[in-house]
Formats: structure tokens, C-alpha cells, sequence
């Protein structure tokens, strides 16, 4: 059973920037609308690592209410398309409910859904109990 | 991030802070003169082995540890796996590793 964790109406550039700032990834192609034409892409992409901190978050929230004592131990991604600067997106989850939470081999996936309703990433997370 | 501070006990920090330390990891492009504008992000991975606390210095050690390379083709493309492990006083407490595509290798 999948269910929603997040959704956002779209990032700004304005955000974008923002992050750049904070992470130190100054890729021009998030931000300067010429260089990303130049590069033959349609629009600003959204830092592949920034996607995958919201996610993290959104993972994080759901485990605080759910199961406040796990918490994740590893996240995994493969990006398989771009998200654009103000296009909505959406995180969902799908737990292994045939393993326990904390069983490293359980098959816990999360979608990074476009505006489209299409993968634009898929997480793989492992979850382990928090220190006491 | 959004934390809120009702989430936030104690002094830990969210263990997803670290993923904004990455200034080394840019230094590699640097180094290897790579265009980060050619750059696109494929996989990223994280092991948040020890939980982080207000105050703590971390060193992040990155490295190239993995290339491939297809040169002799219309579009010639590189990538490189790059793999960072996070210390507190010589303590690994995190590893990343991540693939970059790079584009038009040879321009």
C-alpha cells in the first residue's frame, strides 16, 4: 500500500538559490535560465540533492509518527528523470509489510512522483531502530 | 528544512544536515576542471551510521572512486562515482556515494 508523505506545488528559484548557497552546489544549471537553455534543457532543474533532503525529511516525519523509534540508516536513490523549477512533485512511500521496519533487507520504496504521476526518482530506505 | 524545534531534541542534529556539507566534493570538479554545468546527478546514497550533535566538527574526506568512460562514441560521456566518508575525531559516523554524469566529455 503506498501512501502520500509530502506534496508541493514546485519549488522557486528563489529556493533554489537558496540551497545552492546552503550546500555549495552552484551548478548554474539551477538557476541561470541561458545556461540551462545552452544545455539543452527545457527549464531549471531542481538539485538532484535537494529533492533527496525533502524526501529525507518526509521519510523522517512519517517514521515520527508511525514509529518514533526508528529512524533511517540508509537512502538510496536513482534519479530517472528531472524535476523543473514551480513543477508540483509528490514523495509516497511503500513499506515491505511482509518484513519487520528494521529487517535491512526489506524492500522500502519511495517515489519522487513529477506533476505527471511518473517516477522522477526511486529511494530505497532501510530503517534501524534509534539509539536509546 | 523545516525542522521544527519540538523535533529536534536535545543537541542532535537531523542527520540529513550533513548532506549540505559538500564543499570538498565540489573542489573534485575543481581539480579535474569539469564544467559543473555538464554535470547531472544519476545516484546518491546515504549510511547514516552515528547520530550528529550541536557542536560537533566533522571532516569530510571525499574521493573519486569509481570512472567510466565511453569517449569513442557521438555523444561521449564520463561518469564518476564519488564517495565521501564523514569523521568526528577520526570516528566514521557517514558515508555517501554518488554518481555523476558528465556530459559532452570531450568539448
Amino acid at each position: 500500500m503506498r501512501v502520500r508523505l509530502f506534496e508541493s506545488s514546485g519549488l522557486s528559484r528563489a529556493e533554489l538559490m537558496q540551497y545552492g548557497w546552503i550546500s555549495g552546489d552552484h551548478n548554474p544549471i539551477h538557476f541561470d535560465e541561458k545556461v540551462a537553455d545552452g544545455r539543452g534543457l527545457p527549464g531549471l532543474i531542481v538539485h538532484g540533492m535537494f529533492l533527496y533532503c525533502i524526501v529525507y525529511k518526509a521519510i523522517d516525519d512519517f517514521l515520527l509518527e508511525k514509529s518514533p523509534d526508528f529512524r533511517i540508516k540508509e537512502l538510496s536513490s536513482k534519479f530517472s528523470g528531472m524535476t523543473f523549477v514551480n513543477d508540483s512533485f509528490r514523495v509516497e512511500v511503500e513499506l515491505d509489510e511482509s518484513k519487520e521496519l528494521s529487517d535491512p533487507s526489506a524492500r522500502n520504496k519511495v517515489f519522487l512522483l513529477n506533476k505527471d504521476g511518473e517516477a522522477n526518482c526511486i529511494f530505497q530506505a532501510v530503517f534501524i531502530r534509534r539509539n536509546p | 528544512m523545516g525542522y521544527s524545534e519540538e523535533k529536534v531534541h536535545d543537541d542532535t542534529v537531523p542527520d540529513i544536515f550533513i548532506a549540505c556539507l559538500r564543499e570538498a566534493d565540489f573542489k573534485i570538479f575543481e581539480v579535474l576542471d569539469i564544467d559543473l554545468d555538464r554535470l547531472l546527478h544519476t545516484t546518491q546514497t546515504f549510511d547514516f551510521m552515528k547520530t550528529i550533535f550541536v557542536g560537533d566538527e566533522i571532516v569530510t574526506r571525499p574521493a573519486v572512486t569509481k570512472v567510466r568512460t565511453k569517449l569513442n562514441s557521438a555523444n561521449p560521456f564520463v561518469t564518476l562515482e564519488i564517495t565521501t566518508e564523514y569523521f568526528r575525531n577520526e570516528e566514521l559516523i557517514a558515508r555517501t556515494s554518488g554518481t555523476i554524469f558528465v556530459r559532452e566529455a570531450l568539448s
